[in-house]
C-alpha cells in the first residue's frame, strides 16, 4: 500500500482529566508528538470527550488524519472509535484516517510510575500505522429492493413491514399461495404470555391479505430461486416460477373448473387426508384468491377450458425465469419435520401413527379419518426425534425443539374439545417444557384430562385394534400401552437447506443458519451482510416469534435500503490479480462470502467484506491486503514499539483480536488491576487470525522475545472460526519451535474473553516470567 | 560465436542434481558446441587443482549444486565465485538448502553422535569419530570440517540465479540452458526459473477446486487419494498452494502431493510458516459446537511439522537451525 504523499498528521493529547497526566509528562508526550513524521499540528487537551469538538474541528483543520491520545478506542464509555469516524465525518475526513494511542485503559491504568516513556511508545505505534492508512474506498451502490424468501408468516411480515416503509419487495414462495405452516394450523396457541388460541382461518388471511394489497409486494407463488449470486454489492437472483395455467387477474374462485376436472390427487395442504383435483384450490381462504394447475397431473383434457367463465384458463402457459438485482435478502423458509421414516421403532407406516403437522390437519376435520377408524385413545409422544443425543444424526436430533411440548398438549385439549370422553395420554421423556406463562397453563389444566406418562417409546406394532406401544419408563419398566392412534411430536429442522448453501450462510451442524456475533445484539443478521434469517428457519418457533423476527429482519433491511448504498468499513480487503494463483484458499476461509473466484483470480466484493483478514492471512500468495491492516503496517507498529524498553527487559507483544481479547485488557485497566509488566505492547488485531504464522516469525526476527495471540473464547469468534485457526496456527508453529529446541513459551495463543482480562494479566505475567528465563530470542535482531 | 566456459560442483546433495543434467536426453550431445565444462568433479575428471588454476573471473557460468554442510564445500562455493562472473544455484538444496537441510533440527554434536553411535545399524566398538585432523604413524590425515548448521548456497557467496527443484525438471533444465548464454551476460529474464505463481494455478486439477474445507487430514499412506479432484480438498497436505510452479506438477501427476521443492512463493515471509497457516485454517470439522481440543485433533496427522512444511527449505528459514 502506497502513502499519501504527505500525511498531514493532527495530534490531540488528552490528559483525561489529570488521570493521563499523572503518570505521563503530556508536555513531553506533545513535543515529541510533534517531532514525529508528517506531524503539523498538537492540541493538548483536558477532557476530549467532555468538551464541545467545535474547538478540536477548528484547530484541525488542514490535517487529513488525526491521532488520538488518550482512552480506548473500543472500551471507552465516552470517546470511541463510533464517535471519533462520526468527528471525521464532520470535519470533511474520511472516516479510517485515525489511530488511537490507548493511554488511559492500556497504561495509566494498569501500570503504576512514570509511564512516559510507554505512552511514547505507544504514540508512536498509533503514528506508525496511521501514517500508512488509506481512506476508506467510496460507498458502493445498493439497490433499495428486497427480496423475501419464503411466504410463510415471518416473510410476510417482512414483506409487510418493507413495503409499508417505501421499500420494494419481491417475494418468493414456493407452494401456491401463502401462509407457509401458519395457515395449515387450524388453532394456534397465540403466545407465551396468553393462554387463548386464535384460529388461522381467521388470522393468515389477515396477514396474508396485508401482503397481497401492498403495492410494492410483488408477490410471486410456485416459485423458486434457482440462483442467488452476490454481484457488485447486491443479489443476483434468478426466480423460476412454474407456468400459470390459470390467470390469476381473471379467476374468481368458482371452482367449475375443479367440478369437471376427471384427475383426483393428494391434496397437500391436507397432508394426504383429502383429494383435490388437478385443478383446485388447496385451501378455501389460499391468498392469491385463485385457483391452480399442478402440470404433472393434468392430462391436458381440456375439460376445465370449457367451463371456466372467466376463460381464465391456458393450458399452453410457459414456465418464467425472472432476473433482478436485490440490496437486501431476508430468508424466511421456515421449518421442515423430522422425516419419521428414519425412526424405525415408531412404525410411521402404519396409518394409526401420524405426524404433528398430520394431527393438525385431523383437528380440522374433526377428529374425522377419512377412511373411517376409531379415535377414541389417542396418544401422543413428545420428543420424536428431538433430545435424542447419542443417536445419530439425522435419526434423531440433540436439540429441543422447543414448541413441541406445548403444542402436543394444544393438539389434546382440542381433541378433548372434539371427544369429550376420548382417553389420551401423553408420554414424555423426562420432563414436559411447555414454557412461559401461557404454555404450562395449558399444561397443568391438561392434567384433568390427558394422562401423562413419563418413558420412553421403543416400539410401535400394529394391534388388532389400533396399536401396542411398548414403553420403558425411567425406573426400566417396561410398559403396554394400547391406543388407536399415536401422534409424534417430531423433531424440526431448517427449510432452505440448497438456499443457504447457495448463499454460503454459515450454520450450525444441523444446517440451521447461523446468527453473527454478537448475536445477542443482532438477531437476524447473518454471517453474510444484508442477509436476514427470520421465523423457523433460525430454530423452531410459535407464530409470533416467527413474526417479531419478521419485523426486525425488515428494519435492518430497511436501513441499508433506505440509504441506498453501503458505507465500506475502514478495513475491506483487495485482491491483487496479479499476483492471484487461484487457490482459492481465501474463498474457502472467508466467513463472510466476500469473496468468489473469476477467470481472472479471487474478487471481493468490498460491501460484503467484514474486513476480519482471514483471507489475507491465509493467502499464500500476498495476493490479497486488508486495506489499513497490512503486514508492514503491523511491523512498522513493532519496529517502535520498543524504543523506551531497557535492552535486557524481555519484550512482549499482545496481539489481542479487536472485540474479545482487546478489550479484555482494557477492562484490566477499568477494573483497577495493576501489572508490572510495562515492557509490554499490545496491538489490536482485526480478528486473531487476521496474523498468521508467517508474521509471527517476522514479529519474533525484529527481536521481540514473546507474543501472546489472543482471540474469542470458543464459540464466540466473531468471524466463524478465526480463534480455532489461530489455535491450530500456533499449535504447529509451537511444534515446529520445538523441534528446532526452542522454548515454545515465547508464543502462547490464549482464548480471552472480555471479562477474563485476569487470565489475560495472568498470561503476561508467565510470560515475563518465562522469558526472563530463556533470555533474549536468539534468531531476533534487537530492536 | 565463443562457446560460454562453465563449471560444475556439487556439495551436499545426493547426486540426483547432476544425473538430472545428463539426463535431459539427446539434448547433452548439443552441448559441447555451444559450452566448454571446464570442471565436473562428477561428470568427468577434474581435480580440484584444474579449478584453481583457472584465472579468478575467467568463467562465465558456475553451476553448483548441492547444500553447504562441510568447510571443503564451503571453500569450493568461495573458490567457485572468484572464479566465475555468474554463480548458478542448482536444485533445492543449493536454492534453499534442501534435504540435508532438515539435518538442522539437530546440533552436530547429536547427529555425529548418532551416526556414529546410536543409529542401530552400527558398530562401533572403538569409538571412532572423524575429525578434522587425525594422525597415525607421523601422518597427518585431514577431512573437511563438519560445519554447524546446512546451508543453503545463497547464504555463503552471493547467487545470481536460481534454479529450483528436486531435482530441476527437465523442461526447468532445459529453460538454463537455452538461458546459459544470457545468463553469462547477466541480463537473464529471470532471476529464478520458476513460476512467481504458486503450483495451484497451473495444476491440472486446479478447476477441480471447490473452495472446501477437508475435515481430516490424512498422511499419504493412509489413504488412496482420488486421481482427479484436487489433494489438497481430499485432505491430504499438498503444498502446491504454497509452492511455486514450474514442474510440471509432476507429483500431482502421479496422484503424489506437492512437498514444496520448486520453493516458497516470492512473497511469502518464511517458507513454511504460511503453508502452515493456510492448512490451520482450511481443515478439521465443525469447528463450531466442538470443544477446543476435539478441534486441535486434525493436526494429529501432522505428525513432523518441521518435515511436513520444510522439506526442502529449513535453512532458509526464520528459524533455521536448532541451537545448541
Ligand atoms: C404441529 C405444529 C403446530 C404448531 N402450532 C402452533 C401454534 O399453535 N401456535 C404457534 O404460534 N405456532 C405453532 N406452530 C409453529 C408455527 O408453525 C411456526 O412458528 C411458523 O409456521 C413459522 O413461520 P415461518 O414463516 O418461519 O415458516 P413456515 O410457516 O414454515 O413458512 C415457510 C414458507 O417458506 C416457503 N419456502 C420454503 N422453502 C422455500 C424456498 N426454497 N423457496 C420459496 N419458498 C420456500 C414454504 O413453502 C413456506 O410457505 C406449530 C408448528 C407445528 C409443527
Ligand atoms: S488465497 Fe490468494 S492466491 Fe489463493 S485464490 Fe485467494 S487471492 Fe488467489
Ligand atoms: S477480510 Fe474477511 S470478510 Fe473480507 S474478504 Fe477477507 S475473509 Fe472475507
Ligand atoms: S493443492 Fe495440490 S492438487 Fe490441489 S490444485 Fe494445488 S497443486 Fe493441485
Ligand atoms: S509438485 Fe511440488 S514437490 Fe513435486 S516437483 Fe513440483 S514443486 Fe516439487
Amino acid at each position: 500500500m502506497k502513502n499519501a504523499p504527505n500525511p498531514r498528521i493532527g495530534v490531540v493529547v488528552c490528559s483525561c482529566g489529570g488521570q493521563i497526566a499523572e503518570k505521563v509528562n503530556v508536555e513531553v508526550l506533545a513535543e515529541k508528538a510533534a517531532e514525529l513524521e508528517g506531524v503539523v499540528k498538537v492540541s493538548r487537551v483536558d477532557n476530549l470527550c467532555r468538551q464541545d469538538l467545535s474547538r478540536i474541528k477548528q484547530d484541525f483543520q488542514g490535517c487529513d488524519r488525526l491521532l488520538f491520545a488518550g482512552c480506548s478506542e473500543r472500551s471507552s464509555l465516552t470517546f470511541t472509535e463510533d464517535r471519533i469516524g462520526a468527528l471525521l465525518s464532520e470535519m470533511g475526513l474520511n472516516k479510517a484516517m485515525f489511530e488511537v494511542a490507548n493511554l488511559r485503559e492500556q497504561c495509566v491504568w494498569i501500570h503504576d510510575g512514570d509511564l512516559t516513556g510507554k505512552a511514547l511508545d505507544m504514540l508512536r505505534m498509533a503514528h506508525a500505522k496511521l501514517k500508512s492508512n488509506l481512506p476508506t474506498p467510496d460507498p458502493v451502490k445498493i439497490m433499495p429492493k428486497s427480496i423475501v424468501i419464503g411466504g410463510g408468516p415471518a416473510g410476510m411480515q417482512a414483506a409487510v413491514d418493507l413495503a409499508a416503509a417505501g421499500t420494494d419487495v419481491v417475494l418468493v414462495e414456493k407452494r401456491a399461495y401463502l401462509g407457509g405452516h401458519f395457515c395449515q394450523i387450524p388453532y394456534l396457541l397465540q403466545c407465551e404470555g396468553w393462554p387463548a388460541m386464535c384460529v388461522s382461518d381467521c388470522v393468515a388471511p389477515v396477514q396474508a391479505r396485508k401482503v397481497a394489497f401492498s403495492p410494492r409486494v410483488k408477490i410471486l407463488t410456485n416459485a423458486e430461486v434457482a440462483d442467488i449470486a452476490r454481484e457488485n454489492g447486491n443479489f443476483r437472483v434468478t426466480i423460476t416460477r412454474q407456468a400459470r395455467f390459470v390467470d390469476p387477474e381473471r379467476c374468481v374462485s368458482c371452482g367449475k373448473c375443479a367440478e369437471v376436472c376427471p384427475v383426483e390427487m393428494q391434496n397437500e395442504y391436507e397432508y394426504g387426508w383429502t383429494k383435490r383435483k388437478a385443478i383446485d384450490k388447496e385451501y378455501r381462504l389460499a391468498i392469491p384468491d385463485t385457483y391452480t394447475l399442478d402440470s404433472g397431473a393434468c392430462t391436458r383434457c381440456g375439460e376445465c377450458l370449457n367451463v371456466c367463465p372467466t376463460g381464465a384458463i391456458d393450458l399452453d402457459a410457459q414456465p418464467e425465469i425472472v432476473e433482478d438485482t436485490f440490496g437486501t435478502v431476508i430468508l424466511a423458509t421456515g421449518f421442515k419435520t423430522l422425516n419419521l421414516n428414519t425412526l424405525e421403532e415408531l412404525n410411521y407406516a402404519s396409518p394409526n401413527v401420524l405426524s404433528s403437522m398430520e394431527m393438525e390437519r385431523l383437528i380440522a376435520a374433526r377428529l374425522n379419518r377419512p377412511g373411517g377408524g376409531e379415535v377414541e385413545r389417542i396418544t401422543f409422544m413428545l420428543c420424536g426425534g428431538s433430545r435424542s443425543a447419542g443417536k445419530e444424526i439425522p435419526k434423531g436430533m440433540p436439540y429441543c425443539s422447543k414448541t413441541c411440548c406445548s403444542i402436543a398438549v394444544k393438539q389434546a385439549n382440542r381433541a378433548a374439545a372434539l371427544k369429550p370422553h376420548a382417553e389420551i395420554a401423553m408420554i414424555y421423556f423426562g420432563d414436559v417444557r411447555t414454557y412461559g406463562r401461557a404454555f404450562e397453563q395449558f399444561y397443568n389444566d391438561a392434567k384433568d384430562y390427558v394422562e401423562f406418562i413419563n418413558g420412553e417409546v421403543v416400539r410401535v406394532e400394529d394391534a388388532d385394534a389400533g396399536l401396542k406401544l411398548h414403553l420403558v419408563t425411567p425406573d426400566g419398566e417396561t410398559e403396554e400401552l394400547e391406543t388407536d392412534l399415536l401422534v409424534l411430536a417430531e423433531a424440526l429442522l431448517p427449510q432452505g437447506n440448497r438456499l443457504i448453501e447457495k448463499l454460503k450462510l454459515k450454520t450450525d451442524r444441523y444446517s440451521y443458519p447461523l446468527e453473527v456475533q454478537p448475536r445477542i445484539l443482532r438477531p437476524t443478521e447473518s454471517f453474510i451482510d444484508r442477509v436476514y434469517i427470520a421465523g423457523a428457519v433460525t430454530g423452531p418457533k410459535m407464530v409470533q416469534e416467527s413474526i417479531e423476527q419478521g419485523s426486525a429482519a425488515a428494519l435492518r433491511a430497511l436501513q441499508h435500503g433506505a440509504k441506498g448504498e453501503k458505507e465500506l468499513l475502514k478495513f475491506v480487503s483487495e485482491v491483487d490479480p496479479e499476483r492471484c494463483s487461484h487457490c482459492r484458499i481465501c474463498e474457502t476461509v472467508c466467513p463472510h462470502g466476500a469473496i468468489r473466484m473469476t477467470g481472472e483470480g479471487a474478487a471481493v466484493d468490498q460491501a460484503f467484506c467484514q474486513g476480519c483478514g482471514l483471507c489475507a492471512s491465509a493467502c499464500p500468495s500476498h495476493a490479497i491486503r486488508l486495506r489499513n491492516f497490512s503486514n508492514a503496517q503491523i511491523l512498522d507498529q513493532v519496529a517502535v514499539a520498543f524504543s523506551e524498553v531497557n535492552g535486557d527487559e524481555p519484550k512482549i507483544l499482545g496481539l489481542l483480536c479487536y472485540w474479545c481479547s482487546y478489550a479484555s485488557a482494557d477492562l484490566m485497566g477499568v477494573n483497577g488491576l495493576k501489572i508490572p509488566q510495562q515492557n509490554f505492547r499490545s496491538v489490536r488485531i482485526r480478528c486473531s487470525s487476521s496474523v498468521n504464522a508467517g508474521l509471527l516469525l517476522e514479529i519474533f526476527k525484529m527481536g521481540v522475545d514473546g507474543i501472546i495471540i489472543a482471540g474469542c473464547p470458543p464459540k464466540n469468534c466473531h468471524h466463524g472460526s478465526g480463534n480455532y485457526m489461530t489455535a491450530k496456527r500456533v499449535m504447529l508453529l509451537n511444534t515446529v519451535m520445538r523441534q528446532l529446541g526452542l522454548s515454545a513459551g515465547r508464543l502462547k495463543w490464549e482464548y480471552i474473553g472480555v471479562p477474563m482480562w485476569r487470565d489475560l494479566a495472568k498470561a503476561i505475567e508467565e510470560m515475563d516470567r518465562t522469558l526472563r528465563k530463556l533470555g533474549p530470542n536468539p534468531f531476533g535482531r534487537s530492536l | 560465436m565463443s562457446r560460454i566456459r562453465i563449471i560444475l560442483n556439487w556439495g551436499a546433495s545426493c547426486g540426483g542434481c547432476d544425473v538430472s543434467i545428463l539426463d535431459v536426453g539427446r539434448a547433452i550431445l548439443d552441448l559441447p558446441e555451444s559450452v566448454e565444462i571446464l570442471y565436473w568433479p562428477v561428470a568427468l575428471d577434474f581435480k580440484r587443482q584444474d579449478l584453481e588454476n583457472l584465472p579468478d573471473g575467467s568463467v562465465d557460468v558456475g553451476i553448483i549444486n548441492g547444500a553447504v554442510r562441510t568447510a571443503e564445500q564451503e571453500e569450493e562455493a568461495r573458490i567457485f565465485r572468484t572464479k566465475c562472473k555468474q554463480i548458478v544455484a542448482y536444485g533445492s538444496c543449493a536454492c534453499f538448502g534442501g534435504i540435508p537441510g532438515l539435518a538442522n533440527q539437530f546440533t552436530s554434536e547429536e547427529l555425529l553422535q548418532r551416526a556414529y553411535f546410536e543409529a542401530p545399524s552400527n558398530v562401533n566398538e572403538e569409538g571412532t569419530m572423524p575429525q578434522p585432523v587425525s594422525g597415525q604413524e607421523g601422518f597427518s590425515l585431514t577431512l573437511p570440517e563438519f560445519l554447524p548448521e546446512v546451508r543453503s548456497l545463497e547464504q555463503v557467496v552471493p547467487v545470481d540465479c536460481y534454479v529450483p527443484g528436486c531435482p530441476p525438471s527437465n523442461s526447468t533444465i532445459m529453460e538454463l540452458l537455452g538461458a546459459l548464454g544470457s545468463i553469462a551476460a547477466g541480463n537473464a529474464a529471470k532471476k529464478v526459473l520458476a513460476s512467481d505463481k504458486a503450483l495451484c494455478y497451473d495444476c491440472p486439477r486446479g478447476k477441480t477446486k471447490e473452495a472446501k474445507k477437508a475435515a481430516t487430514l490424512y498422511r499419504p499412506h493412509e489413504i488412496i487419494a482420488g486421481s482427479e479432484h484436487c489433494l489438497l480438498e481430499q485432505g491430504i497436505v499438498c503444498l502446491g498452494f504454497a509452492t511455486r510452479g514450474g514442474c510440471g506438477a509432476r507429483c500431482i501427476n502421479v496422484n503424489m502431493p506437492c512437498r514444496g521443492c520448486y520453493g516458497w512463493l516470492p512473497a511469502m515471509s518464511d517458507p513454511g510458516a504460511e503453508a502452515m497457516s493456510a492448512i490451520a485454517s482450511i481443515t478439521g470439522e465443525w469447528e463450531d459446537y466442538l470443544q477446543p481440543p476435539k478441534i486441535m485433533e486434525v493436526l494429529e496427522a501432522v505428525k513432523d511439522a518441521v518435515g511436513i512444511f520444510y522439506p526442502f527449505s529449513l535453512p532458509s528459514a526464520i528459524i533455521n537451525r536448532k541451537r545448541g
